[in-house]
């Protein structure tokens, strides 16, 4: 309608307040130039002014609507805007940005699934796109989105010899905090659990058996929400007996789980330093005394030193500015001070790389690395950066006769740093290197008299 | 104030420059839900109180595990910030961080340079006010507190110094609409699920400062007990808790209040609620009190009126009015005694203690009567004497005045009156019937030597001697006692002192009567000490003798060794010949089998039990039942010891004696028939078996010259009768030649004795000139001169005795020795 029709017929009817509205919105005349008619009804002036302001508030939204949701809400909020049509332009070009971005998120993820933890995932990449994932990844989405820290419950540990029961083969597990002793325990007990035979042992005190099940407790159907490090020092020790399930005898081993707070013991003790916490010296010193025990025991005895591919290789250094190799330095001149530390009873030693899913070919485009390799990695890893502890123990091994093995270790395929799906492969090679060194015990009647 | 950023960035640590020691607030396991959740904390360490605010984040450092990141506010217990100002601090320090540092709740690696925190600080300073108040966290693990609302926060934080807190590590407090559900930050912060304070703060009890004197200047001792324990001055109490105030003093009625401050009031606190004290207000205490009734009886006569007095420690008499007193029991710590008296009637006087309290207290009157004893002599009046009344109690008496009272003035009294310097006479009194006063008359002592009043009975102390010494600890005793001995007597061996027994009434020698010392025989008395002396021996012969059979001996034969053979019959053909000796080995080498060792001994057991068996004839022990040659020497010599002992000259004479005793033996064959008896008794009556052959020589020889000389100087005396007598010249002649011929004889022995006594003479005096002071010199010239007899040898016999007898002629000075010209110079006796 023309300005002239307008202004000439505003005091008709036919000249509605949305049609006079509609005018001064697209410029054609101004509210001024229509109170000057001096026919324009003050009730027809107050309408056209409410539907002015509506009119430049959906103008403000829709310049403030720069990102999708936004979009999307003014056109739920103005359907029938004159807008319409280039909001649906909008948002079909903001839909497709963020596809991409999803998408690139999604790529990202997926190739760095331990840069994220369960909890993160689900908030980056929303129900459906997890799913998605986890069918890529070959996981149970249900097990990623019920993911929570599995609680560990602890035991006491034997204070005097009477403690310790005969017979047994003690297993110390060696390994800074973090390291990976409780996992590898947990990946090792679970394999024992599902492939051997696994008992507790019938003695008159009994030690570890909640912490043990708790260990085993974190896998199910091959699949762990892994512990996170303890806060206090735990060490811990679990008898138990074991055998092959075609096997009639067992073997009485015991693992003694030493906690990482014992390095740090032992660098104080080589070093004349102070780096325990107090409110942690009591349990350390509790822990120190029946690694003592132990060690003087009359008990055959395996140990494995468990060494950490991934700290040392990002030069991770604790609070105190220390790192895994000054810790397994000061525990070298502590087995190197000590002449008698393997001779009593030993068997075995081992070095175990953990984390060694981490170790990657030196050529960046070899993506598969075979065992050999990963191995011969491994051996070049240990003597490049803990070639100190290394000789040390080695030259006490040979001294004193006892075997000496260098393995590399994975629980297996980790997700999210805190999702792990069980590979028996590792774990199996260290229980049979067990059962290999450990004897079966023989059930008659005069051993059993000994051992009663 | 301080403000300290920490937290777990692979491990817990400060991030603030700060060195302060945090706590670990990590938990064993966490619920990941609780991610990005925060919490508020208290807790306190020796010298401060700690604020915090714990936001729960992962460590990207540490493998995105769970942990959190802390901000913390330290304000010294002397200081104090309003609740509203912790919480705007915390919030604004962590807002800061947090928009830095963490994105997604994930806390990756970081640098701060913290000039924000350390504004903040600064910002935050100026409105620190004083506070008294300290508390110091437990070691239980964190309990927590659900809050509803910022403005209930606000209040726990305006009181932290909760006593609830104090048993734990530290107190978090969490929104109330967390709780239960797995957000909850709790779920990833180490606390007891147990430890739930909600409720249990009251924020409407607010603390005073508790003020009062342990001591009030009135000596009232003030205690407060606050919920049943003692609470100091200056401690805090609050407005609901219950106080028991006790004010206390001696003889004085206790006061106790009890109950919350407020319900006490006013009379006994005074509140400050600006300064917000209460304090305990001195208060005076009543003294505890006794009221004392009297009833005034007398048996003689009614009567109307009697005076009470009364008397207090030292203070002046006082009348008692209406037979009524009332005191304090403070007074009552002095003696209190009180009487009755209305002329000469008078009660006894009575102590009266807080028992007699409500109780009628009789004073029964009684008469007295006041006697006076005037002491004379016959020259007047006489001092110091002392007045005694046989079985009278409570004898008073001043300057002879004697006072009898009630029933006692009816009786008759036997009255001593003593003086030192007079006789005592009693007589017999009677304060109703005889004179008042009443004159004495003393009779003056006569005196018997050393000024001891002749009244005096000296009591002799008798002592066996066989049972006791007349010796107490080392002190002797007297002869005499005055009294029964106070003292005890040591007593001899086999005996106990029990008692001395009284005869004092029996005269012994010059004294009066005499003490004796009873002594109780001791078992082992009846054990002859001899007996004990030989069993001593005998178990120290047995224990040398099983150390003798270790060696392997024969426990059934004894060995005499060639040694042993030679040293008895030296000993036995020597001049000592003593009894004792004698018989020890008669009995010991010739009362049993004896077995004769002449070369080794033979082999211990475990010799025995490692030879070859080829020596078994080379044990060189031979076993003899004959009776060794010395036995029947040593009986010889028991004859010959026993006939010197005894004076059988005779039996002497009839007997053969060795080399060395040829001395003896001479002696003995020149004494006279006529003289034999005479020294026969001189030698029974003497102790001569002590004494060795030489000497008994000697004393032969002197006895015999003596009998002579005295016998010479009676023929003297009785010679002019005799003269004429031709036979008895004849017989004269005869003891003359006689004499002669003795004296021939004498001279020839003493002319050779004399040549061979120069030699040794020379010989030994040589010897002493020299200075030498061995006993081996002193002993070989001993031996050389073994034969002889004389005063040298004499000595030599007496300083070779023994090492100690010669460690006497040792020890007089080599100068003397060697100066020494007579025997006297270097005797050692």
């Amino acid at each position: 309608m023309e300005k002239k029709s307008i202004l000439t017929n505003i005091s008709r009817p036919s000249i509605s307040a949305d049609i006079i509205a509609d005018a001064i919105r697209e410029g054609i005349l101004t509210f001024k130039e229509a109170q000057e008619t001096g026919e324009f009804h003050l009730t027809k002036q107050k309408l056209v002014k409410d539907l002015l302001a509506t009119h430049a508030k959906e103008d403000t939204d829709f310049n403030n609507a720069s990102s999708l949701p936004l979009l999307i809400e003014f056109i739920e909020k103005y359907p029938n805007s004159k807008y319409k049509d280039s909001i649906a332009v909008k948002i079909r070009e903001k839909e497709a940005v963020e596809r991409e971005k999803q998408r690139q998120k999604f790529e990202k993820i997926k190739n760095n699934i331990n840069d994220y933890k369960p909890d993160e995932i689900k908030n980056e990449l929303g129900d459906e796109l997890l799913r998605h994932l986890c069918r890529e990844l070959g996981i149970d989405y249900d097990v990623v989105n019920n993911y929570d820290e599995p609680e560990l419950k602890f035991n006491e540990i034997p204070q005097d010899t009477g403690d310790i029961p005969h017979g047994f083969t003690d297993v110390f597990f060696w390994g800074i905090p973090s390291s990976g002793k409780t996992c590898a325990l947990s990946a090792i007990l679970c394999t024992m659990k599902d492939n051997y035979t696994i008992t507790s042992p019938t003695i008159e005190k009994k030690f570890g058996a909640t912490y043990r099940d708790s260990l085993i407790n974190i896998f199910k159907n091959q699949t762990a929400y892994l512990p996170a490090a303890t806060q206090k020092d735990r060490t811990q020790y679990m008898p138990f007996l074991l055998k092959r399930r075609n096997e009639d005898k067992y073997r009485q081993i015991s693992f003694f789980e030493l906690s990482g707070e014992v390095f740090k013991y032992l660098h104080e003790l080589e070093n004349n330093s102070t780096i325990l916490d107090e409110i942690d010296r009591g349990y350390v010193e509790s822990a120190f005394k029946t690694l003592n025990l132990l060690l003087g025991s009359k008990n055959q005895k395996i140990h494995f030193f468990f060494i950490d591919y991934q700290q040392e290789t990002k030069g991770t250094r604790d609070k105190h500015n220390l790192t895994q190799e000054n810790y397994l330095n000061a525990a070298a001149t502590y087995f190197r001070d000590r002449d008698d530390i393997f001779k009593k009873k030993t068997d075995a030693v081992y070095v175990v790389v953990t984390k060694s899913d981490m170790i990657t070919s030196v050529d960046k485009n070899k993506n598969n690395i075979s065992g050999e390799e990963r191995t011969q990695l491994a051996s070049k890893f240990l003597s490049d950066n803990f070639g100190n502890f290394m000789d040390v123990i080695k030259h006490r091994c040979k001294k004193d006769s006892v075997d000496f093995n260098v393995k590399i270790f994975s629980i297996g395929d980790v997700f999210f740093k805190s999702i792990c799906k069980l590979n028996y492969y590792y774990t199996t090679n260290i229980v049979e290197d067990l059962l290999k060194k450990v004897k079966p015990v023989s059930e008659n009647r005069i051993t059993k008299w000994f051992n009663s | 104030m301080k403000i300290v950023v920490h937290g777990t960035k692979l491990g817990h640590h400060t991030f603030t420059p700060e060195d302060v020691k945090m706590i670990d607030a990590r938990p064993d396991s966490n619920r990941i839900a609780a991610i990005g959740q925060e919490v508020y904390s208290i807790n306190f360490n020796e010298s401060s109180v700690i604020f915090s605010k714990y936001k729960i984040i992962r460590d990207v450092v540490g493998d995105k595990r769970t942990g959190n990141v802390a901000f913390s506010l330290i304000i010294p217990h002397s200081k104090k910030l309003s609740g509203e100002d912790v919480l705007s601090m915390l919030d604004k320090v962590s807002n800061d961080f947090c928009n830095k540092h963490i994105e997604n709740d994930n806390l990756d690696n970081f640098r701060e340079d913290w000039t924000v925190v350390s504004a903040i600080k600064n910002e935050y300073e100026r409105k620190l006010n004083i506070n008294d108040e300290e508390l110091k966290s437990g070691i239980a693990d964190p309990a927590f507190v659900y809050y509803d609302s910022t403005s209930t926060l606000q209040k726990y934080f305006d009181s932290p110094y909760q006593e609830e807190y104090s048993a734990y590590k530290q107190v978090f407090f969490v929104e109330k609409n967390l709780e239960g559900k797995s957000e909850n930050p709790l779920n990833a912060l180490r606390h007891d699920p147990n430890a739930n304070l909600t409720g249990k703060i009251d924020l409407e009890n607010p603390k005073y400062k508790l003020i009062y004197n342990q001591q009030t200047r009135a000596g009232v001792k003030i205690e407060v007990e606050v919920n049943r324990s003692f609470r100091y001055s200056k401690s805090k109490i609050k407005r609901k808790e219950d106080l028991e105030i006790i004010w206390s003093k001696q003889f004085y009625e206790t006061k106790v209040k009890s109950g919350k401050w407020y319900e006490i009031g006013s009379d006994f606190f005074e509140i400050n609620d600006i300064e917000k004290t209460i304090t305990v207000k001195e208060i005076d205490l009543l003294p505890v009190t006794f009221d004392f009734s009297f009833e005034i009886i007398d048996n003689s006569s009614p009567l109307t009126k009697a005076e009470i007095y009364y008397k207090i420690g030292y203070s002046p008499e006082n009348t008692i009015s209406d037979n009524k007193i009332r005191l304090t029991q403070e007074q009552l710590q002095n003696k209190f005694t009180v009487y009755a008296k209305n002329g000469n009637f008078k009660s006894r006087p009575r102590e009266i203690k807080e028992q007699d309290a409500n109780n009628i207290i009789k004073l029964i009157l009684l008469e007295h009567k006041k006697v006076k004893f005037h002491v004379k002599d016959e020259y007047g009046l006489v001092p110091n004497y002392s007045i005694q009344i046989s079985n009278k109690e409570n004898l008073s008496k001043d300057d002879g005045v004697v006072v009898f009272i009630g029933e006692e003035i009816d009786k008759k009294w036997q009255i001593i009156v003593s003086h030192i310097d007079y006789e005592t006479e009693p007589f017999n009194y009677c304060p109703a019937k005889d004179k008042n006063p009443e004159y004495v008359i003393l009779k003056k002592k006569t005196f018997s030597g050393q000024g001891q009043s002749h009244n005096r009975k000296k009591y002799y102390i008798k002592i066996e001697e066989r049972k006791g010494k007349r010796t107490y600890k080392g002190s002797s005793i007297n002869e005499y006692e005055y009294k029964h001995p106070q003292f005890k007597c040591d007593s001899k061996y086999g005996y106990k002192f029990e008692r001395w027994e009284s005869f004092e009434n029996k005269p012994y020698d010059n004294y009066d009567g005499y003490y004796e010392a009873i002594f109780k025989e001791l078992w082992y008395r009846k054990i002859p000490k001899l007996a004990l002396v030989f069993l001593f021996i005998a178990i120290v012969g047995s224990t040398a003798f099983l150390l003798i059979k270790s060696d392997g001996t024969d426990s059934k034969t004894n060995i005499v060794s060639p040694e042993i053979s030679n040293k008895i019959n030296s000993y036995v053909e020597g001049i000592e010949l003593n009894i004792d000796t004698l018989k020890e080995y008669k009995s010991k080498y010739c009362e049993s089998p004896i077995v004769t060792q002449n070369e080794v001994k033979e082999k211990s057991l475990w010799q025995k039990m490692w030879s070859d068996g080829s020596n078994d004839d080379s044990n060189s022990t031979n076993v003899s039942s004959e009776i060794p040659e010395f036995c029947s020497k040593i009986d010889n010599a028991i004859v010959i010891r026993n006939a010197i002992n005894l004076g059988k000259i005779d039996e002497l004479k009839a007997k053969v004696f060795s080399e060395s005793q040829q001395n003896f033996k001479t002696t003995i064959d020149s004494i006279d028939d006529k003289y034999k008896k005479q020294i026969g008794d001189t030698l029974n009556a003497q102790k001569v078996s002590l004494m060795n052959l030489n000497q008994v020589a000697d004393l032969i020889q002197k006895t015999q010259k003596d009998l002579r000389e005295k016998e010479t100087a009676i023929q003297k005396e009785e010679e002019p009768k005799k003269n004429t007598n031709k036979d008895k010249q004849n017989e004269q002649k005869i003891k003359d030649q006689q004499k002669n011929n003795n004296q021939n004889q004498q001279n020839s022995q003493t002319q050779k004795q004399q040549s061979s006594g120069n030699s040794l003479e020379k010989e030994f005096w040589e010897l002493v000139h020299s200075g030498n002071a061995e006993m081996k010199s002193y002993s070989n010239l001993l031996k050389k001169h073994k034969n002889k007899g004389g005063d040298i040898i004499a000595y030599l016999n007496k300083i070779c005795r023994n090492s100690a007898s010669f460690k006497k002629f040792k020890d007089i000075p080599e100068m003397d020795r060697k100066s020494a010209k007579t025997l006297t110079e270097i005797d050692i006796e």
